[in-house]
């Protein structure tokens, strides 16, 4: 034997010679190797928008919570950081949304003058309901929130023309309103919103009220995807329009040398006394921080990224079966090859990473193809709609490993099918 | 140097059986044969004779049922898938009657073939497959593609690749089987000049006039060696059967 060569085929000739018999295969057979390919491009498609999308939106609802002070936290009858109301038992009966009694947006004022708080307000959602707002023949649908005068001071928007809601017109219930730009642009056009008289309509009430403000909310994503707020005093809300007292709820802001758990601590001992529990007795409201919300916004976003991998999974399931009969295909018309290759000296498993080094490299252009796709979809919405998306890092190197894996995962059996063939019979394969 | 009456393949009692449905085919029936270094050795018979079991056996792409086989010294029964390998590799050239290029490479990638799978770095093997390539006369016809060449070119090609790993023995099989008779003489006059400087080379033919440019000719009839040192034009008459004169 000569001693002058000694081991075998090095691992880089290996996957070096595998890519380029890959590519020349690839090329030779195009529509068959696109069709192979698209499930895992699909797949990796998928899983990259959504990564991007739900990323996107996880930072700027962190940051839209974050606005409005980091230590800001909620009241609610019922703990909605919990995930009830968001897929937990609402419709039960017996559960705390609808066993728990609603509370009563007066209270606002009574916590936000406890000590080392520095204010609190009430807010009533009317969202939900479907409110419209008009103005002659302009219509426009609207986020319609009843919140107390103090809201603006803790949401942190500001006030770009005309001026928000006093504490006096508040308690007599003065039929005024504040309207966010869009709102204002899609009424008015370009006419002064200010002292003009709208109408709010619901399902089942309306009421008119006249705009004494145009506002701003606090800088974030959000901003951008949910616009037409309407904001007018709860008192007015309660007394004009069917509010839903189980949607109440109060934001309260600590004065900022105090310690959260503190206040929290402060809220917590006023809001059983308002409820006149006893001691011993359970709490029938919650305090809930901002983390907790984030949490929850995460748990949220988790379970829907966990049905896209799993969506996007059966894409390269798909694919991976297409890797498959390919191969199958291309080990069989490739016999005679195999036969070669092992009479000048391939060892099985020469061959068996040649061919998964080909699947591999058939998986990783599909999973390429689906990036570059994906890349643009993220760009474009982006650019042209007011998704957040942002692309990260770890979803382009797990879409390629995921599609890599699915090459040598699937491949594995047409690969041994190849080292296995025996090079006599190979050789004379017709 | 070494001996060139150096026993470079034994056999001994080669048996090769297949099994095919309730019968059992002999392909080879006890085959003892001796190939000595520098030889030029054809292998003759008619089909069915066993001359390409007895072929892949000697090309270590197939194991013998029963019976010794010393290639270069070592013994080949015993060895393994990997082992096995490596001997086609290093000690076997084959040149097959349907070339078998890979037909999406070129000339020069074709014959680097063997050199891959012996680890050869990149320099290395692109220079030791174009000095092949020089010797059989196609240092002009590196970059063609198979489909770029003619038969004779072909074949050569496939020549230079058993040359490359520099093997002790070539194996040729029906190497004029697909070639015309100028082309057929073409790579004959290769083979000479291969055999004038030093290769041993054994090959796989029915045909009379191919088989006449060996120095000796085996012939084998029903899985056992008929001749060790068959006279042509006498084995022709007396083993009776019919080879492809032209």
């Amino acid at each position: 034997m000569s001693p002058r060569i000694t081991g075998g085929m090095g691992f880089f000739t290996t996957v070096r010679e595998g890519i380029s018999v890959a590519f020349d295969s690839l090329g030779a057979n195009r529509v068959r190797s696109a069709l192979t390919i698209l499930g895992v491009t699909i797949g990796v498609l998928v899983v990259m928008v959504m990564a991007a999308v739900i990323t996107g939106i996880n930072s700027s609802f962190t940051e839209m919570i974050s606005s409005r002070g980091i230590t800001t936290f909620y009241v609610a009858h019922f703990d909605f950081s919990s995930g009830m109301g968001v897929g937990g038992p609402l419709e039960e009966e017996e559960s705390d949304f609808f066993k728990n009694d609603p509370l009563d947006a007066r209270w606002a004022r009574d916590l936000g003058s406890l000590p080392g708080i520095e204010s609190a307000a009430a807010m009533v959602d009317l969202g939900g309901s479907g409110y419209e707002a008009s103005w002659g023949s302009q219509e426009v649908e609207i986020s319609l929130y009843g919140v107390s005068s103090d809201f603006l001071e803790i949401d942190n928007g500001d006030i770009m023309d005309g001026r928000w809601f006093t504490n006096v017109e508040a308690e007599r219930r003065a039929n005024v309103v504040v309207i966010d730009s869009a709102t204002a642009v899609d009424l008015f056009g370009g006419l002064d919103p200010l002292d003009r008289n709208i109408r709010i309509t619901g399902r089942n009430d309306e009421t008119s009220l006249r705009v004494i403000g145009i506002y701003r909310p606090p800088a974030n994503l959000f901003a951008g995807l949910a616009t037409h707020y309407v904001m007018a005093p709860f008192e007015t809300t309660d007394k004009n329009l069917n509010v839903w007292d189980r949607s109440i709820s109060f934001i309260v802001r600590p004065e900022p040398q105090t310690d959260l758990q503190d206040a929290i601590d402060v809220v917590h001992a006023r809001m059983r006394r308002l409820r006149g529990l006893q001691p011993g007795e359970e709490d029938d409201f919650a305090v809930m921080t901002q983390d907790q919300i984030v949490d929850l916004w995460g748990r949220l976003t988790g379970a829907l990224f966990a049905v896209m991998v799993g969506l996007s999974s059966v894409g390269l399931l798909v694919g991976g079966v297409g890797v498959i009969g390919i191969m199958m295909i291309s080990v069989t018309e490739r016999t005679r090859e195999i036969g070669l290759r092992k009479s000048m000296g391939a060892r099985r498993r020469d061959i068996m990473w040649q061919f998964l080094v080909e699947a591999a490299t058939l998986t990783l252009v599909g999973g390429g193809i689906g990036l570059l796709c994906g890349g643009a979809i993220v760009f474009a919405l982006e650019a042209w709609t007011p998704v957040p998306a942002t692309v990260p890092l770890w979803s382009i190197v797990a879409a390629l490993a995921a599609s890599a894996l699915t090459g040598v995962g699937f491949g594995l059996y047409p690969a041994s099918r190849a080292a296995s063939l025996e090079p006599v019979d190979a050789l004379r394969y017709e | 140097m070494q001996n060139t009456n150096e026993a470079i393949i034994t056999t001994h009692n080669l048996h090769k059986h297949y099994v095919m449905g309730a019968e059992t085919v002999r392909a080879l029936n006890g085959v003892d044969v001796e190939i000595r270094r520098n030889e030029y050795v054809a292998i003759m018979g008619p089909s069915g004779s066993g001359k390409s079991t007895l072929m892949n056996l000697i090309g270590c792409l197939d194991s013998p049922t029963e019976g010794e086989y010393v290639l270069n010294g070592q013994e080949v029964q015993v060895l393994d898938d990997d082992e096995l390998a490596r001997i086609r590799n290093r000690e076997i050239g084959f040149v097959f009657q349907t070339f078998n290029l890979l037909p999406r490479a070129t000339a020069l990638h074709n014959v680097e073939l063997p050199l891959i799978y012996a680890g050869v770095r990149s320099k290395e093997r692109q220079r030791r497959a174009s000095a092949a390539l020089e010797r059989v006369a196609l240092g002009d016809r590196m970059d063609h593609k198979p489909n770029e060449l003619s038969g004779g070119q072909r074949q050569r090609v496939a020549i230079a690749r058993a040359l490359v790993n520099d093997p002790s023995i070539v194996l040729a099989d029906e190497p004029t089987g697909n070639l015309d008779s100028s082309t057929s003489e073409e790579i004959m006059d290769v083979f000479e000049s291969l055999h004038a400087a030093g290769q041993t080379i054994i090959m796989v033919t029915h045909e009379f006039d191919i088989a006449s440019h060996a120095q000796r000719v085996i012939t084998l009839v029903d899985g056992k060696i008929a001749s060790h040192n068959a006279e042509i034009p006498t084995f022709v008459g007396a083993a009776g059967h019919d080879f492809h004169i032209p």
